[in-house]
């Protein structure tokens, strides 16, 4: 049996059997105690039934005994039969009243007389049976006393018969009074217990000549007979006779009861006030409950002990034998050879098993180690003999080892590389030397060879000199080795190095050196080997041609000796980290600095020393092209910025030149409407004038966004320069001393003079901000310059000759270099709010790139500012053709259509044209002008439209009127023409073109010239 | 397969859950109810309670899964005292005797109105009386129980007094014989004994009739029975009132059916002065208002009755005399 079992059945039997043992006295005990108990309870029950029939025979016979003392029924006895009759009525009256006592169970009331004769009954069918002779009337008569007799032999008679003497009232007995009950009612007296035990507890009442009278289980057996009882039966009479009762025993419960074992619990009870004997049945069962359920619960503790014994001994002897079980299996598991056995037992505690399994995880860690140790060994071992086969596979030399029997033992690699024989073509050393050396004369010779060579091993020195030979391989071919032999132990090693392959690898040494030696004298790249000091202990002879150093002078010298200061610290840093790369400036012999870019390593010389190669390349010419590549980005990311500000700019021009046009025209006609001398025409002055200065505005956002086409002629830039200092001078305070230097002899500049303006203005206006605190000096100066290698590499759209250059210089603050790089930025200033709108300088830029110029800006903080623009020159100067404002011209009742979606502009030019004398109908959607005008293109003199409207653009209204009146004069207007292609104007044959916002005599010029044919102006 | 591990807390929770069950003495599973022994019924011979035999005759009552065992004692007070004793389960008495029988066993149900007398009890005499001659006549009748009762009505619907006349105690079976001998000059008595007085000659000076509802039977249990047979008791009434039905559409069948079952005499069975209260009539009397409905005033006029005669100490309520679950 396992020790886990044996272990759970003595701890199930340790705590069981005492269980056991107590729980059965337990049982017994308070068996006793329960049926002891029980048969008090049964008794106890037995005696209040009994009380409960003794009280109603008792109130039966005293109703009876009390009735019979009533004066009307003694003197109704005493009167004469005569004197009866007339009263009977009124007794049986009397008599029925004594039955109200109890009109259920009283079935009727009667009086006989003292010879027994019924006299009166209250039951209409009782008068026809004769009672003279029966006990309740005889009885009273001859004892005088009340009797209770059950009749039951009789049908006639069955009831409870109560017979009381009637008295007169000096005792003498004058006749009887009788009470028939029904028998029922004494079934009534028992009937409760029964139903109050569902029948497991039943009561009869048995009369001294054993008859039931009442039995509360079956009432068929009333007035049946009962022997049970007869043997215990006193004599009747001698009810004070009570020795046998009360008692409680067992009983049959009835002879088919018996015959199956059934048995009841009775208590026996003489009644007090009647002969008759109670007897309460109470079945086995009923009576056993209490034990019954004490049996249970015992039981049921039982099984639940039984139960947490068995759970108790099962984890106990499972935390006993588990432990024990591991350890086995542990064992048993070293036994077949797992060494990493450790059990998982708790053995911090001190019992003996974790004593137990300690000491065994102890012995099994211990074990391990020195099994890993050992392994390792092994493993060493093995390993140390297969890296010293490879080692000895992988010498150059062939290596061949054989015992004192002169049999080879082992033979290396390079061996059997070389001879082309393995060890099964050369079992012993003779069979070597036969094949090695197949000629006679020289086998001889190599024979007397191995004797000498044989004793100098078996000298103390073990070993010999090295000797050389030629051997015969097995292809044939031969070798010339050296051969040396080792004694180790009792065996010999020979050891033969092949001195051919040697002689080729010195010849091909001397090729390769040649190689590189040439190599590096024709290359590019300058190499040095230098010391771990620094010193260069060899350069490449291409120095010379490169640098001017030839290798002599470099020899001995420092190679940071001619880096440049500024790269030298970085250069030295890689240099002491053995690091040669790197990017640094190189001082030629014609002490110019060119760009090289290094790389290195270092080696070790077969002395051990270390020394370092570097090889340099000259990258100047790729560090320029880089510069130059950044500066181009930077430049065409301005651009990108300058072309989004443009698109917004284009945008708004659109629409406010369309306001303008407006604004300006209504001033014009309303100044016309007026006389000279009106006071409003000061008023109405102003007010063109601002909208002019606004018309400049919007032009110089767009010339800025080169959304504007300009009118470029070829200028001579002095008397613009000069002109517009003249302006700058009036604006500019007294503190701010200008300085003009303009040279005469200057090329032509093909450009809008209006630009070359505007440069002077914006400029000079920046930098008297920039004297504004303290005044200084604006010096503007206008010189022919040719161009420096360098800036021509800056702004390659420049020529080297012919080229223009406005020099604006202040003394003022200066700018540091946050400030210098966003300097065009449109809408950068560093003026306060409401003083710049951050354009001047943008504008000057657009201008300048669009001119195909450069401009570049020199600062130095608290020096000052200078700005340089550049302009490309003219090769040959062209005349200059002033142009005359024509005269204006005016209608003579010419119908013209004028199409245009802007109200202001179209109202304006609806009144401007009736004002010049023509006829006009103005349309603000094209459809409607299409369609109306289509009607009689003939009745039109010329058409005046708007370029950019919803639904219709102008160039399509004017393509198809031209498709129904080819010759129709048509202008279109626009607020930014740049958004016409002036190719397809012409193409759809538009006459003119009006730029708004356009003043009344530009429209009364255009509308001239296309009325007379005339081409334009422009 | 299960583990050990898992096997072993399985085993203990069954032995645990076996032994609290033991200790609290539960059984998996009760026995299926079982009908109970067969419902001893008491009743006098009066056509009002017959349904019960009808429908013992015609399975009615096995359709409802009751069995009933009939007992006729032929004497009331017999089977009432026998009643309280519970040696009958369940009774088919008059108002009145329901009434006194709580006297000696208070806990007792009507659980059926059986029928109202309209006709079936009278009072005869030789000739037609007016009140001026019924002064000093002899009036036999049950004395203490509902014929007295009866003839009180009488007295008040022609206005006599009590004191004016002599009441006799006389069986109702007997008072043919009593007017003939001369013993009594009215007597009150039920069909049939009725229709045998005026098949003798005498005239009917009063019957139920002109007291519609006053005299009724039912079916009284006690509350024990009530308690422990429910079930039983709603398919008996179930039954019962299927049998009125029938009987009320099968007359003469019904009438035959019964005289057969009881062994009368042919011819003795009829219906005529009584009505047999049918499930409608009793969901009226069984309504909602027992005490102020015709069945609770009936039943507190002669609650009134026998108090007034001493036979009463207790004023007994229509409340609580009536149950009225089993009524569908």
């Amino acid at each position: 049996m396992k020790l886990r079992w044996q272990i759970m059945l003595v701890l199930a039997l340790g705590t069981l059997l005492p269980l056991f043992t107590a729980g059965f006295f337990f049982y017994k005990l308070s068996a006793t105690r329960l049926n002891e108990r029980a048969d008090f309870a049964i008794l106890t029950l037995a005696r209040r039934v009994a009380n409960d029939i003794d009280a109603f025979s008792y109130r039966a016979t005293e109703s009876a005994r009390t009735d019979g003392l009533l004066a009307p029924l003694v003197d109704f006895l005493n009167a004469t039969p005569g004197a009866r009759t007339a009263q009977t009525a009124a007794i049986s009256e009397l008599l029925r009243t004594a039955a109200v006592h109890d009109p259920v169970n009283i079935a009727s009331c009667a009086l006989f007389d003292r010879q027994g004769n019924k006299i009166v009954d209250t039951s209409p069918q009782s008068p026809s049976r004769p009672e003279s002779a029966k006990n309740w009337v005889r009885s009273p008569l001859n004892t005088g006393l009340t009797v209770v007799v059950p009749a039951l032999d009789d049908e006639n008679y069955r009831g409870l018969w109560v017979g009381a003497p009637v008295r007169d009232t000096s005792g003498r007995i004058v006749g009887v009074l009788r009470l028939r009950y029904e028998i029922a009612v004494l079934q009534q007296l028992v009937a409760q217990i029964t139903e109050s035990t569902d029948g497991a507890a039943f009561a009869e009442i048995i009369s001294p000549g054993s008859v039931i009278l009442a039995h509360g289980n079956a009432a068929d057996r009333i007035g049946t007979g009962t022997n049970q009882l007869l043997p215990l039966m006193a004599p009747a009479g001698s009810r004070s006779q009570t020795g046998l009762f009360p008692s409680v025993q067992w009983e049959p419960a009835s002879p088919a009861a018996a015959a199956l074992g059934q048995r009841d619990r009775i208590a026996t009870i003489r009644l007090q006030q009647t002969p008759w004997i109670l007897r309460l049945h109470v079945t086995a069962a009923f009576y056993h409950q209490a034990v019954y359920d004490l049996r249970r619960v015992i039981l049921a503790l039982g099984a639940l002990m039984i139960a947490l014994a068995g759970v108790s001994a099962l984890i106990v002897s499972a935390r006993i034998s588990r432990p024990i079980t591991q350890l086995a299996r542990a064992v048993a598991r070293m036994h077949q050879g797992d060494a990493v056995v450790e059990v998982d037992i708790p053995t911090s505690g001190p019992g003996e098993v974790g004593l137990l399994a300690r000491a065994f995880n102890t012995l099994s860690r211990q074990l391990r180690t020195t099994l890993t140790a050992l392994g390792q060994r092994v493993a060493d071992l093995h390993r140390s003999e297969q890296q010293q086969r490879q080692l000895i596979d992988a010498m150059p030399m062939a290596i061949a080892l054989f015992g004192p029997d002169r049999k080879i033992h082992y033979l290396n690699h390079r061996f059997v590389a070389w001879s082309g024989y393995s060890n099964t073509d050369l079992p012993t050393l003779d069979d070597w030397w036969a094949r090695a050396v197949p000629a006679a004369t020289a086998l001889a010779e190599v024979r007397a060879r191995a004797d000498l060579v044989r004793a100098e091993i078996l000298s103390p020195r073990g070993q010999s000199e090295p000797r050389e030979c030629t051997i015969t391989c097995h292809d044939g071919t031969t070798r010339l080795v050296e051969c040396r032999s080792t004694r180790i132990g009792d065996e010999t090693l020979v050891v033969l190095t092949d001195l051919s392959e040697r002689q080729r690898t010195e010849a091909t040494l001397r090729e390769s050196e040649e190689r590189f030696r040439l190599l590096v004298e024709n290359s590019n790249e300058l190499v040095v080997q230098v010391s771990l000091g620094g010193t260069i202990l060899y350069a490449s002879p291409n120095h010379t041609a490169i640098t001017g150093r030839t290798p002599d002078e470099l020899l001995g010298t420092s190679v940071l000796a001619n880096i440049h200061p500024d790269d030298l610290p970085q250069i030295a840093g890689k240099f002491r980290s053995r690091s040669a790369s790197g990017l640094f400036r190189f001082r030629f012999k014609d002490d110019s600095w060119h760009w090289f870019e290094s790389s290195g390593r270092t080696f070790r010389l077969s002395s051990g020393e270390e020394q370092g190669v570097i090889v340099s390349r000259d990258v100047t010419a790729r560090i320029h092209a880089e510069e130059t590549g950044k500066h181009l980005e930077e430049q065409l990311r301005q651009a990108q910025k300058l072309e989004a500000i443009g698109t917004l700019a284009g945008g708004i021009a659109h629409d406010f030149n369309n306001i303008l046009t407006g604004i300006m025209g209504n001033t014009q006609l309303a100044a016309m409407s007026l006389p000279p001398d009106h006071e409003t025409q000061p008023m109405l002055d102003e007010a063109l004038k601002a909208s002019l200065r606004a018309r400049d505005l919007v032009a110089q956002i767009l010339t800025f966004s080169r959304r504007r086409e300009l009118q470029l002629s070829p200028t001579n830039l002095g008397p613009v320069v000069q002109e517009a200092v003249k302006l700058l001078r009036a604006s500019l305070p007294a503190s701010v001393s200008i300085t003009q230097e303009l040279t005469d002899d200057l090329p032509l500049v093909l450009c809008d003079p209006t630009q070359i303006h505007q440069i002077v203005m914006n400029l000079g206006t920046n930098a008297a901000h920039a004297l504004r605190p303290h005044g200084g000096t604006l010096a503007i100066s206008l010189s022919s310059v040719q161009l420096t290698p360098e800036e021509l590499r800056q702004h390659p759209q420049l020529r080297a000759t012919h080229n223009v250059r406005l020099t604006v210089r202040d003394t003022g603050a200066g700018m540091d270099a946050t400030t210098l790089s966003r300097l065009f930025e449109p809408f950068f200033t560093t003026k306060p709010v409401g003083e710049g709108t951050g354009l001047g300088l943008a504008v000057v830029h657009g201008i300048v790139q669009s001119l195909a110029g450069a401009i570049t800006v020199a600062s130095t903080p608290g020096v000052g500012t200078t700005l340089r623009v550049y302009l490309a020159g003219l090769q040959t100067a062209r005349p200059v053709h002033p142009v005359h404002p024509a005269p204006l011209s005016r209608g003579r009742g010419e119908l013209i259509a004028l199409v245009d979606d802007e109200p202001a502009v179209s109202r304006f030019a609806e009144r401007a044209l009736v004002a010049l004398g023509y006829t006009c109908t103005a349309f603000a959607n094209p459809a409607v002008a299409l369609a109306t005008i289509g009607a009689d293109p003939a009745a039109y003199a010329a058409v005046i439209s708007d370029l950019t409207m919803p639904e219709m653009s102008g160039l399509e209204l004017a393509r198809q009127l031209h498709a129904l009146r080819a010759d129709l004069p048509i202008i279109l207007t626009s607020g930014n023409t740049r958004d016409l292609d002036l190719e397809a104007a012409r193409a759809a044959g538009i006459g003119g073109l009006l730029e708004k916002p356009f003043t009344l005599e530009i429209l009364a010029g255009a509308l001239g010239r296309i009325l007379r044919r005339e081409p334009e102006a422009r | 397969m299960p583990s050990p591990g898992r096997t072993f807390p399985s085993l203990a929770a069954a032995l645990l859950l076996g032994a609290l069950f033991l200790a609290t003495g539960c059984r998996p599973s009760s026995p299926a109810p079982t009908r109970g022994p067969p419902l001893r019924v008491g009743l006098d011979l009066w056509a009002g309670y017959y349904p019960l035999v009808i429908a013992d005759a015609r399975g009615f009552l096995a359709a409802e899964n009751v069995a009933v065992d009939l007992r006729f004692p032929q004497d009331t007070h017999r089977m009432i005292a026998e009643f309280a004793a519970r040696q009958h389960d369940l009774i088919c008495v008059s108002a009145g005797d329901v009434i006194l029988t709580t006297r000696v066993d208070p806990n007792l149900r009507l659980i059926l109105q059986s029928d109202e007398s309209t006709g079936g009890d009278a009072i005869l005499a030789r000739a037609p009386l007016t009140p001026a001659q019924l002064k000093g006549k002899r009036i036999g009748t049950a004395l203490g129980g509902f014929g007295e009762f009866f003839v009180r009505q009488f007295l008040d619907h022609l206005g006599v007094a009590p004191g004016d006349v002599i009441l006799v105690n006389a069986d109702a079976t007997t008072v043919t014989g009593l007017l003939a001998s001369g013993e009594i000059d009215l007597g009150h008595t039920w069909e049939p004994y009725a229709a045998q007085a005026r098949a003798a000659g005498y005239q009917e000076l009063f019957s139920s009739r002109e007291t519609p509802g006053l005299i009724f039977d039912g079916v009284i249990a006690h509350t024990s029975l009530i308690e422990k047979r429910p079930r039983e008791l709603q398919g008996l009434v179930r039954a019962w009132f299927r049998a009125v039905e029938w009987w009320k559409t099968h007359e003469a069948e019904g009438n035959a059916l019964v005289e057969q079952r009881l062994k009368l005499a042919p011819g003795s069975v009829s219906l005529k002065g009584i009505r047999l209260l049918d499930q409608a009539d009793n969901r009226r009397s069984f309504g909602p208002d027992v005490n102020g409905g015709p069945l609770g005033s009936a039943l507190r006029r002669q609650v009134d009755f026998f108090i007034n005669r001493g036979a009463l100490g207790r004023r007994v309520t229509p409340a609580e005399l009536l149950d009225p679950r089993f009524i569908p």
